[in-house]
């Protein structure tokens, strides 16, 4: 009996404390913290123009996407004025990444991502991409994108570095080659195109784009959002990047894992122009200092999955010739990737988007006492090899 | 029953491995010492094994007595009475302590925006009840929760280690040692919960097994060290962008990008909650034990209640939740490094006093035996 009591009371302080915590877990205890009285942002732009910093975002409630425009001196300032203008609290936890305008210097990125991480305002996993020209434009055009298909531009962004062809940093990421002693990083240039179906003509929010990506809308209007081939390097100077050079860089880069690349491919005297996938890839980046220059060893190892099998298989048509053809794939995307990465090699000695700075720190803080301030006299001892398959 | 078996006890010392120092003990670390915080945490987490091999020679040689009672019966009763106050003083703080860390976390990460302190309501009152059921409960509580934890480090191994960068961890001791001499000195309060086991001395069931409890250690501090070197490498060059309220979990949306798998952080750091809630129950729990020793059975429950209510009150009119884990690695440090490395020796010291004074009590009887025949 007395048993049957004991369980009976625990039983009820048990469903007590159950019922108080959900009720204390369902109210957010003040206003302010109400969903509905906050501006949820999925993804934000940031301009740096004549000293102000103005910020556009595309927010969302769930149901409707909208963008928002707040501007300041500072991004908290902006911030602020985005929460008087809308009269909600702006909430940046779920923004999945962060545009940066094509005027924006690394001063100005450093300055805004360490306002938004050092208050924890953003996750510090929120990807940070680049447009070339104003952030604030290409947010209200993903805005028209996400109305029409349904998607925001945070999912194709995550699609572009799951697709592995990409490198998305984070803002983390960012932050950290900023400060670091290469005081250099790179961001992916996006691009969102409005085309005139009618008339085909188009409007791109950024120039020079190439195939890839997605689109959406009527009949009349288009929007569609490219894939990145280019990069923009900040650091000292900021500068957009080659396709080549962006190749280069993606090749050394940990977070994007393959990607598609062209070769001309010679065979009986006929060139041709063969598509392959990284499929794997290794990359190692050794740097010394030896007689008053740093020199950088550069390591790329890659196997690559020719995709137009084909026009290579119909070479060898009748000819037990695969090895050769092999061989002489092998060598075309060897010369191809060689080009790539002694073209991010030079960049490199204008701005460190390698990190060989970082890298001679951390391997001998003795030595990185010693090297001159810039990398213009630097050395590069490249070796890429390829198989394919 | 009060007491807990083998595997509880090995469940009991890994939690404990992990729990405090999952939270926000990496960041501070970071802050406090730059990168030669990876070799800050390897020298304390070296001196808590030493501390868990004492403990376990505690909890093995007792024969079957309780950790106060040993004291009683080798240093008299008033030593045991006032070892009792010390540690449930000590234990009292550390449980502030925990408790601030744990608001500090929610107050920046999860809910930004309200009253944390309320929240702390259900956990205090649970945490009391825990204090004043038998130890099987935490031993089979302890049992429940290692699997969530489990499961939670596994899903963070795995979206942070494939994308980190390890190189940033160096270069170590760049500036000299003197950080790292800073570091040790500041963040006792931090390590040492391997003392709390001592609360299980004379009811743990396994005998010299309970040595198996070191392997379960030196699990949780692989892992422990493997994700804050994780921390380390990610932040080495942006140690003041972290606030309190980052943790080892934030880093795997730093790993693998929000932007692909949302708020995953959230999920992994309730699953290390149960961990936290373990530690902050064997705190209450040897909080009530010391006090019920030192004054009895009822007015140890009854400073269980207060201490409960004394908790809230002072978590919630702590204003500045930073200042207070400031103010305790300043004047805490110490004072928690003698209790919690003093404890075990004290333990030890008791089972060495206690044999020697058996071996002497032998002896003159056996002489006085001879004397007689």
């Amino acid at each position: 009996m007395k048993i049957a009591n004991r369980k009976n009371r625990n039983r009820l302080i048990s469903a007590a404390i159950v019922v108080i915590f959900i009720v204390l877990a369902m109210t957010p205890l003040v206003p302010e913290a109400e969903v509905s009285s906050c501006l949820m942002v999925t993804a934000l732009g940031i301009d740096s123009e004549d000293g102000v910093i103005k910020l556009t975002a595309e927010t969302s409630d769930g149901t409707a996407t909208e963008s928002v425009h707040g501007e300041g001196i500072r991004v908290t300032d902006a911030m602020q004025d985005l929460n008087e203008r809308y009269g909600r609290k702006i909430e940046l936890k779920h923004c999945g990444v962060i545009v940066m305008g094509g005027e924006m210097s690394a001063d100005d990125i450093s300055f805004a991502l360490m306002s938004l991480l050092s208050e924890a305002a953003i996750n510090a996993g929120c990807a940070v991409v680049s447009s070339s020209a104003q952030a604030g434009e290409f947010i209200q055009k993903a805005v028209k994108l996400t109305k029409a298909s349904g998607s925001g531009v945070t999912s194709y962004i995550g699609f572009a570095d799951t697709s592995s062809s990409v490198f998305i940093p984070t803002a983390l990421n960012v932050m950290s080659e900023l400060r670091s002693k290469s005081a250099a990083t790179a961001l992916p240039v996006f691009e969102i195109v409005e085309s005139d179906a009618a008339t085909g003509s188009q409007n791109a929010q950024n120039s020079g784009s190439d195939g890839g990506g997605t689109s959406s809308g009527s009949s009349e209007e288009m929007t569609e959002l490219k894939s990145p081939y280019r990069a923009r390097v900040v650091g000292s100077t900021a500068f957009e990047l080659s396709e080549s050079e962006t190749l280069g860089l993606m090749l050394f880069s940990k977070r994007a894992n393959g990607g598609l690349i062209n070769t001309e491919w010679e065979y009986n005297g006929e060139s041709r122009i063969i598509q392959g996938e990284i499929s794997s890839k290794s990359t190692d980046i050794k740097v010394r200092y030896e007689g008053g220059r740093v020199i950088a060893e550069l390591k790329a190892e890659a196997v690559i999955r020719f995709v137009d099998r084909f026009i290579v298989i119909e070479q060898g048509n009748g000819e037990n010739v695969i090895n050769k053809l092999a061989a002489t794939l092998e060598e075309a995307f060897t010369r191809t990737l060689s080009g790539y990465v002694r073209d991010i090699a030079e960049v490199t000695r204008r701005e460190d988007v390698l990190g060989l700075r970082t890298k001679l720190y951390q391997s001998s803080p003795q030595d990185y006492k010693a090297i001159p301030p810039d990398l213009a006299s630097a050395g590069f001892d490249i070796s890429v090899s390829v198989k394919v398959s | 029953m009060d007491r807990v078996s083998l595997r509880q006890f090995i469940l009991l010392t890994f939690l404990l491995g992990l729990a405090m120092k999952m939270f926000n003990l990496p960041v501070l670390m970071l802050r406090l010492c730059g990168r030669d915080a990876f070799i800050v945490l390897i020298a304390e987490l070296i001196i808590d094994l030493i501390l868990l091999v004492l403990v376990v020679l505690v909890v093995v040689l007792s024969g079957g007595k309780g950790f106060y009672e040993l004291i009683e019966n080798a240093l008299g009763k008033v030593t045991a009475k006032v070892t009792a106050v010390v540690a449930g003083a000590y234990c009292m703080v550390k449980l502030y302590m925990m408790l601030v860390d744990v608001r500090l976390f929610f107050s920046n990460t999860v809910f930004p925006s309200t009253i944390g302190a309320l929240h702390l309501i259900p956990l205090i009152v649970v945490l009391v009840c825990f204090a004043l059921k038998p130890l099987s409960s935490a031993g089979r509580l302890s049992e429940i929760f290692s699997l969530f934890v489990i499961v939670g480090m596994v899903l963070l191994g795995v979206l942070t280690f494939p994308h980190v960068g390890f190189d940033g961890l160096r270069p170590l001791l760049a500036d000299g040692p003197d950080k790292v001499f800073e570091g040790m000195s500041a963040l006792f309060m931090w390590f040492g919960d391997f003392s709390l086991l001592l609360i299980l001395t004379g009811k743990t069931d396994g005998g010299k097994k309970a040595l198996f409890s070191l392997i379960a250690a030196v699990v949780s501090f692989i892992c422990l060290t493997l994700f804050s070197a994780v921390l380390f490498a990610s932040y080495g060059d942006v140690p003041e962008l972290l606030t309190y309220g980052h943790s080892i979990s934030s880093i795997s949306q730093y790993a693998v990008g929000s932007f692909r798998f949302g708020r995953f952080d959230l999920v992994i750091f309730s699953l290390w909650l149960f961990a936290v809630f373990l530690s902050a129950g064997m705190m209450t729990l040897f909080f009530s034990r010391s006090m019920s020793y030192a004054f009895g059975a009822k007015a140890g429950r009854i400073l269980t209640y207060a201490l409960g209510i004394a908790m809230f009150a002072a978590i919630a009119l702590t204003i500045n939740l930073n200042l207070a884990v400031e103010w305790g690695m300043v004047y805490f440090a110490i004072p928690s490094a003698v209790v919690q490395y003093g404890l075990p020796v004290m333990g030890i010291v008791a089972l060495i006093a206690g044999r020697v004074r058996g071996s002497i009590r032998r002896k003159s009887e056996n002489s006085e035996q001879k004397k007689q025949e």
